[in-house]
C-alpha cells in the first residue's frame, strides 16, 4: 500500500464514522453497541497502522494543518536550494580543479544522505521533500560549474540527466516536487530536442511553441507508464503535460509569426484559434470521461481563456466597456449551465 | 524502485559525472585542434569574474570592432556580413530566399531560427590588418572631414582617441569562417597557431532592409546573420588566478598580460598559461 492509498483509506474511514453518527442522529439506523465496538475497533487498528507506517492525516485539524506545512516545505525547499547554489557560486573560485570536482560530485551524493535520513527520521515527507530538492539543486549544480570549469560545449543533455534524477528521487520517496522538477526538465530536454531534428540550436527551439506541444503530449502519454500505485502521479504527469500543449496552443493562437507552419502569421492564428477551443473541448471531455477532476478543470479554464482573449479581439475596441463585461458575465453563466449539465449527466452515469 | 529508488539516483550522478569527465578527458588528449597564444585584448577579465556573489575566473573571447569606428552615421551593422554571404548561409541550411514582399521578408526572416555550427577565427591575420588600414584611413581623413564642415573639432579628437585605443587595445581576433564541417574548415585553415575553430551559433537577420520606404530590394535586401560562441568565457583554473590578479592589478591599459590557450579534439578550449606580456620578447 502507498501513502496516498492508505491516507484515501482513513480519509473513507472518517466519513463512514461521520455518516454513521448523522444516521444514528437522525434516528435511520444505528449499529448495535458489539458491532459499532468491533468496526470501531477495527478501523482504530487500520489508522494506528497507517499513522505509524506514513504519519498520514488522521483527523480533519491534522488534515488543514499539513495544508500548510506543505506549503511551508516548498518555501523552505526553494530557499535551502538557492541557499546551496549561491554558496557553491561563493566558494567554487577558491577551490583548485580536483577539490571542486569532488565537492561538486559529493554534493549530491551526500544529500541523497539527508534524503535517505530524513525520510527514515520523518515519515510525513516534508523533511525528505526540503533535503530531495537540495540534493536536485545539487546536482543541477554539479553539471552546470562542471561545464563552466572544463569549457565543456552547453547541449540539453543535460536536462535529460536532471530529469532522470529528479525522476528517480520522486519515485524513491513518493515526493510529488521532485516529480515536477523531474517531468519540467524532462519537457526542457524534449522541446530542444525536436528543435535539434531540423538543426536548430538547442536553446532557439523554445522560441517556436509547437515543440512545446510535441514535448508536452509525450509527458501527457507518460501518465499511462506503470507508477508502481503512487496514485497522485499520472495526474501530475496530465496536468503538466497538457499545461504545456495548451499553453503552446495559446502563445500560437495570439502570435502567428512564431509558429512553424508554412502560413501567414493571421491563417496560424486562426488555425490555432480553432486548434485551441477543440483541445480544450478534448481535454474536457477527457477528463469527465475518465473521472479525472484536475484534467477537466484545467480544460475548462483553457476553455474560458480562449474564450475570453477572442472575445477581447472582437470587441474591446469597440463596444462600450460595460456591455464588454456584461458579455463577459453572461457567456460566463452560460458555461456554468453547461457544465452542470455535463455534472449532472455524470452523475447519472456514474453508480 | 521504492527500495533502490536513492541508489538509482545516486548512480545516474555517478554516471553522467563521468561520462563528462571522459569527454574532458578526450577533449585533451592527442594532438590538440589549435594552440594559441593571445593577449589581453583577445582575452580581457570577464564581467561574471568582477562579482562579489561568484568567485570564479574567467576571461571572454572580444572579436568584436568598435562600431563608432565601424559604421559611418547612416551605415547599417550587417552583423557577420563579411563571412555570411548567401551561399555560407544556404550552407549551414538557411533558407536565403526572401519573398518580394516586404511583410513576407520580414515573417520569413523571423521564422528562421538560430542553428548550430563552427566558427573559424583568425589571429593577427588578413583581416585585423585590412581593419587596421581602415581605422588608420579613417583618422588620415579626419581634417579634411574637420574642413568640409562634416565632423566638429571635438568630434575629431574623440575619433582619434577612439581609434588610438583600438589600435592599441582593440582585439586581433577575427571571425573569418563558418560551417558545420569542422575537419573541413580545419583542412581550409591548417595553421593551428593562427586559426581557432569553435563551436558557435548562427543568428539570422533581416539586412539592407529600407525601413524608411518599407520596402525589400534585393540584392542589398538579403538574409544575413551573426556569429556568437558557445563557449565565450573559458574558466581561469585556481593556479592561474594568482598572476592574473598581480597583473591586472598594475594600472595601465591593456594589454598587459599573454594567454596560452589550447583547443582539444572536442572544440573545447582550455587555458594553459597567463603570463606578463614581456615575456613574449
Amino acid at each position: 500500500m502507498t501513502k496516498e492509498a492508505a491516507q484515501a483509506r482513513a480519509d473513507q474511514i472518517r466519513s463512514f464514522q461521520e455518516e454513521l453518527r448523522m444516521l444514528d442522529a437522525e434516528g435511520v439506523a444505528s449499529l448495535d453497541a458489539g458491532t459499532w465496538a468491533r468496526v470501531r475497533a477495527h478501523q482504530d487498528r487500520l489508522l494506528a497502522g497507517f499513522s505509524a507506517a506514513w504519519d498520514i492525516d488522521i483527523s480533519g485539524r491534522q488534515k488543514q494543518l499539513s495544508l500548510g506545512m506543505r506549503v511551508i516545505a516548498f518555501l523552505g525547499a526553494a530557499a535551502m536550494a538557492a541557499a546551496v547554489a549561491l554558496l557553491f557560486r561563493r566558494i567554487w573560485g577558491h577551490l583548485d580543479t580536483p577539490a571542486q570536482v569532488t565537492l561538486l560530485i559529493a554534493a549530491p551524493l551526500a544529500a541523497l544522505g539527508l534524503v535517505a535520513l530524513a525520510a527514515h527520521r520523518d515519515r510525513s515527507g516534508y523533511f525528505a521533500t526540503i533535503a530531495g530538492l537540495v540534493a536536485f539543486a545539487c546536482f543541477v549544480i554539479d553539471l552546470a560549474l562542471l561545464g563552466s570549469i572544463f569549457n565543456v560545449t552547453p547541449s540539453q543533455n543535460a536536462f535529460l540527466a536532471w530529469g532522470a534524477f529528479g525522476l528517480a528521487l520522486a519515485y524513491a520517496r513518493d515526493l510529488r516536487l521532485l516529480l515536477v522538477a523531474g517531468i519540467l526538465s524532462l519537457l526542457g530536454y524534449l522541446t530542444a530536442t525536436a528543435g535539434t531534428w531540423h538543426g536548430v540550436y538547442w536553446l532557439s527551439a523554445g522560441e517556436r511553441p509547437e515543440h512545446y506541444i510535441l514535448a508536452g503530449l509525450a509527458v501527457f502519454a507518460l501518465s499511462w507508464a506503470p507508477h508502481g500505485g503512487r496514485t497522485t502521479f499520472p495526474g501530475t504527469y496530465r496536468l503538466f503535460g497538457l499545461l504545456a500543449v495548451l499553453l503552446a496552443i495559446l502563445v500560437l493562437s495570439n502570435w502567428g509569426a512564431s509558429s512553424e507552419l508554412p502560413l501567414s502569421s493571421r491563417a496560424v492564428q486562426h488555425v490555432y484559434q480553432v486548434a485551441g477551443f477543440a483541445a480544450a473541448a478534448a481535454v474536457i471531455w477527457l477528463g469527465v470521461r475518465r473521472h479525472w477532476p484536475g484534467t477537466t478543470n484545467l480544460g475548462g479554464a483553457f476553455f474560458a481563456l480562449f474564450l475570453y482573449t477572442r472575445f477581447y479581439d472582437w470587441w474591446w475596441a469597440w463596444m462600450p466597456r460595460w456591455v464588454f463585461f456584461l458579455v463577459m458575465a453572461l457567456v460566463a453563466v452560460l458555461l456554468l449551465m453547461v457544465l452542470q449539465r455535463l455534472r449532472r449527466a455524470a452523475r447519472e452515469v456514474t453508480p | 524502485m521504492r527500495r533502490h529508488g536513492l541508489l538509482v539516483a545516486a548512480a545516474i550522478v555517478l554516471l553522467v559525472n563521468a561520462v563528462v569527465l571522459v569527454r574532458v578527458a578526450v577533449n585533451r588528449t592527442g594532438e590538440p585542434n589549435a594552440v594559441v597564444t593571445l593577449t589581453e585584448r583577445e582575452l580581457p577579465l570577464a564581467w561574471s569574474s568582477r562579482s562579489a556573489e561568484d568567485s570564479g575566473v574567467a576571461l571572454r573571447f572580444d572579436h568584436s570592432r568598435s562600431f563608432y569606428l565601424a559604421h559611418d552615421d547612416d551605415e547599417e551593422d550587417a552583423g557577420d556580413g563579411e563571412v555570411l554571404d548567401q551561399a555560407r548561409l544556404a550552407a549551414l541550411g538557411f533558407d536565403v530566399r526572401l519573398p518580394a514582399d516586404p511583410d513576407e521578408a520580414i515573417r520569413v526572416t523571423y521564422r528562421e531560427l538560430s542553428r548550430r555550427a563552427f566558427a573559424v577565427l583568425e589571429l593577427e591575420g588578413p583581416r585585423w590588418s585590412a581593419w587596421r588600414r581602415r581605422v588608420e584611413a579613417r583618422v588620415a581623413a579626419l581634417d579634411a572631414e574637420v574642413a568640409r564642415g562634416k565632423e566638429t573639432v571635438d568630434e575629431a579628437a574623440r575619433i582619434r582617441q577612439r581609434a588610438a585605443d583600438e589600435l592599441h587595445s582593440g582585439s586581433r581576433l577575427f571571425i573569418v569562417d563558418a560551417g558545420l564541417d569542422a575537419a573541413a574548415l580545419r583542412r581550409q585553415y591548417p595553421d593551428r597557431r593562427a586559426h581557432l575553430i569553435l563551436p558557435a551559433q548562427v543568428h539570422p537577420r533581416l539586412v539592407g532592409f529600407d525601413w524608411k520606404h518599407h520596402a525589400c530590394q534585393p540584392p542589398a535586401c538579403r538574409l544575413g546573420g551573426s556569429i556568437s560562441l558557445l563557449t565565450r568565457e573559458p574558466n581561469v583554473p585556481k593556479q592561474l588566478q594568482d598572476p592574473l590578479r598581480q597583473l591586472t592589478a598594475v594600472p595601465g591599459a591593456a594589454p598587459r598580460y599573454l594567454v596560452d590557450l589550447t583547443v582539444g579534439r572536442n572544440h573545447e578550449p582550455w587555458i594553459t598559461a597567463i603570463r606578463p606580456l614581456a615575456a613574449k620578447q
